[in-house]
């Protein structure tokens, strides 16, 4: 599904306009758009400088300690990391063989909680400023501060639903950071019967927290129309794992792909058959790849991951609420896939609801607190293992010497398989939004809001303060600045000229603008 | 919510909570990153030195806290502390060294979900959990890399140990609470 925006025929005739929110250290995204001399968008780009080195981090370390050590990869979904590359390396220790009834259930019960977590914050803290004030309101209020302002039990909710998440993992891995609980064939602590107690006694308010904020998601994406469907609205593929039966699983399961028309385009193709399914293309402008379906080429073959996918692949929710939530937007959807952007919030609460049901169901089963928790088998000396992440489909491949040090490692992040899918919502946003208006903070929070509907892993690790969270520029084709746009820390906006050459303020590592 | 609650905000908290708090901020795994990290074991490495007092009490009323990420659930942990200090890595500043007063604030990077910053931090204690935000301060050290298995530069490493005694002259000093800790209890950065 090609977009004429992309690649303008003649960029070196163009404008350009540089949206860079570098609030990270390694990884940030930048949206350019060529303009022409009319202000029309004629070329439109999501960088995303980031996942560089993730191999060779890994390379040459005994497999034991990937688990762990993956989970620097990503300071908001270690657990995530943790349980693709566990279940990747359950072939190094047990084979073929399966997890022991417990020990499975421990690890559903922490992806469980990692993905209520990270889908309530998302929720609460991201995008809800957004869809309950509208694209165009201030900026001084269009934020989670406003939100608490004008929504305080909201925000709330928000916070306590995420800190339930992150209390469970740390009553399951030992630590708040960087714990170990999944381990290369199996779990290597029980859960104790009062701690089992302990994340049972507030599941009933989680579930009804999730509940209305699924309620409101839907509400605000309904009572949007027909704008927010509109909204950064194109067809695609939609992959994600489910069951042999169709159902959806965060944790296990086969790849399913369907068309923007609700058809199976693949069904059924196992995990370890990734790579006869997905190819990834280099494109010389970006460090990100292009994951896309290998029988329908990188035109026709890319797809989005997420929760989006999630509900539009799943036959059925094995949870009650979460099921009939999913046949009502389905329902909405008439039959087909749902394409907009902006649904992938009612999506993804849908999938938060039926997070907390899981955890419910698992805390209620007498296996949650066994003590079996390593299973033996036959090693191998290939694993893949593929979840579920808050943000999609994750893969974690690898392959170990006779040393048992890792020799070959590949991970495709949920990110990287929304690539083709976020660079098509800001040519969407641009096409609509941008053509002929001036350059304002609101015009390009539509492109911030397309973006975040995504909420890219910018980089997933480093940490640091004292960034400029968005600059925008200007500039000519000759490469004089004509403009720039400062959105400080506090929201502000400043439009100084710059003076130095726009080389001058380009990070070393980023890829050439014009290649 | 009773009190065995995981997630009840208002959970009566134990006799001996400390009332001071430092949060130390990175991943160890990205170069200049792991300043935070590596002051975190450090301290918690001087304080388990620390002899106590005879009465079996602790020397210093101090919870040390390590994240790679700053994120909204740390506003609970500021919950009745009277001081707080961050620590992270710099990605630009001026000085090797920084001390600043943070102050409760709304605004910030807000396109994606993976940060929060001690303002906005503060910001959540005072509006939503009606939690008294403490004395905050953030302390930052500038990094100059931070690729993926990086090790800690040069330039980090002499940082660190110029801000060494100032944050032991902080964490040791009740004193300093509501003071300018650069001249208080940093000279090294005054």
């Amino acid at each position: 599904m090609p977009h004429p925006l992309e690649t303008a025929t003649d960029p070196a005739s163009l404008n350009r306009v540089v949206i860079e929110p570098v609030s990270r250290v390694e990884g940030h995204g930048k949206v350019t758009l060529l303009l022409d001399d009319d202000r029309k968008v004629r070329q439109a780009r999501l960088h995303i400088v980031e996942f560089r080195g993730f191999e060779r981090f890994i390379q040459g370390r005994p497999y034991w300690e990937v688990p762990t050590l993956v989970q620097r990869l990503c300071g908001i979904c270690p657990v995530s990391h943790l349980l693709a590359a566990s279940k990747a390396c359950d072939a190094f220790v047990i084979g073929h063989a399966s997890l022991t009834p417990t020990a499975e259930k421990l690890r559903r019960l922490l992806h469980f909680a990692q993905v209520l977590q990270s889908n309530a914050l998302h929720f609460f803290h991201l995008a809800s400023p957004d869809l309950l004030f509208g694209f165009d309101d201030a900026v001084a209020h269009r934020n989670i501060v406003g939100v608490l302002q004008d929504e305080r039990e909201l925000g709330l909710q928000g916070i306590r639903m995420r800190k339930y998440g992150q209390e469970i993992i740390r009553l399951l891995t030992g630590k708040r950071v960087h714990g170990t609980g999944s381990v290369p064939g199996g779990f290597n602590k029980p859960l104790s019967m009062a701690d089992r107690d302990l994340m049972r006694a507030d599941i009933g308010q989680i579930i009804a927290w999730c509940d209305s904020a699924l309620a409101l998601a839907r509400d605000l994406f309904l009572r949007g129309q027909p704008e927010q469907g509109r909204f950064a609205n194109f067809p695609s593929g939609f992959m994600s794992l489910v069951r042999p039966d169709g159902a959806a699983d965060l944790y296990d399961g086969a790849l399913r792909v369907k068309d923007a028309q609700g058809q199976l385009i693949v069904d059924q193709v196992d995990v370890h058959d990734y790579q006869q399914l997905i190819v990834e293309e280099v494109k010389p402008w970006t460090y990100m790849k292009f994951p896309h379906l290998r029988t329908l080429g990188p035109e026709h073959g890319w797809y989005r991951v997420g929760p989006l996918a999630r509900i539009n692949n799943a036959t059925y929710l094995d949870t009650p609420r979460a099921e009939a939530a999913r046949a009502e937007f389905i329902a909405w959807g008439g039959g087909q896939s749902v394409t907009a952007s902006l649904a992938q919030h009612w999506a993804r609460m849908i999938d938060t609801l039926h997070c907390a049901e899981g955890i419910a169901r698992l805390l209620d089963d007498p296996d949650i607190i066994g003590t079996d928790l390593m299973a033996t088998g036959t090693p191998l000396r290939e694993g893949i293992g593929v979840i579920e992440a808050p943000r999609g489909t994750l893969l974690h491949h690898y392959r170990i010497g006779d040393d048992d040090l890792v020799e070959y490692a590949n991970l495709i992040v949920s990110t990287t398989h929304n690539n083709t899918a976020m660079n098509e919502a800001v040519r969407s946003v641009a096409a609509e939004y941008f053509d002929g208006r001036e350059i304002t903070e609101g015009l390009l929070n539509h492109i911030e809001v397309a973006i975040r509907a995504y909420d890219p892993c910018l980089s997933c690790a480093t940490h640091a303060v004292g960034k400029m969270p968005l600059r925008i520029e200007v500039v000519e084709a000759d490469g004089q600045l004509a403009d720039v746009l400062l959105k400080h820390e506090d929201g502000a906006l400043e439009r100084p000229m710059a003076h130095a050459a726009p080389a001058d303020r380009t990070p070393a590592n980023w890829p050439p603008l014009d290649a | 919510m009773n009190a065995r609650s995981l997630i009840d905000g208002d959970a009566p908290l134990p006799a001996d909570w400390p009332r001071t708090l430092v949060i130390a901020v990175g991943n160890p795994s990205r170069g200049d990153d792991a300043a935070g990290p590596l002051f975190a074991e450090r301290l918690s490495s001087w304080l388990n030195d620390q002899e106590h007092n005879p009465d079996g009490s602790r020397p210093h009323d101090l919870t040390i806290l390590c994240d790679q990420q700053l994120m909204v659930e740390h506003a609970y942990d500021l919950r009745d502390r009277d001081r707080v200090l961050f620590i992270d890595a710099a990605a630009r500043q001026g000085e090797p060294v920084q001390w600043q007063r943070v102050e409760a604030s709304a605004s910030g990077p807000a396109i994606s979900s993976h940060q929060c910053t001690p303002s906005q931090l503060l910001h959540l204690c005072t509006h939503t959990l009606q939690i008294p935000p403490p004395d905050a301060w953030l302390l930052s050290l500038r990094g100059e890399g931070f690729e993926l298995g990086a090790p800690v530069s040069a330039a980090m490493q002499a940082a660190m140990d110029q801000a060494w005694d100032a944050i032991l002259a902080w964490v040791t000093t009740p004193d300093v609470h509501g003071q300018p800790v650069n001249q208080a209890a940093a000279p090294h950065h005054a």
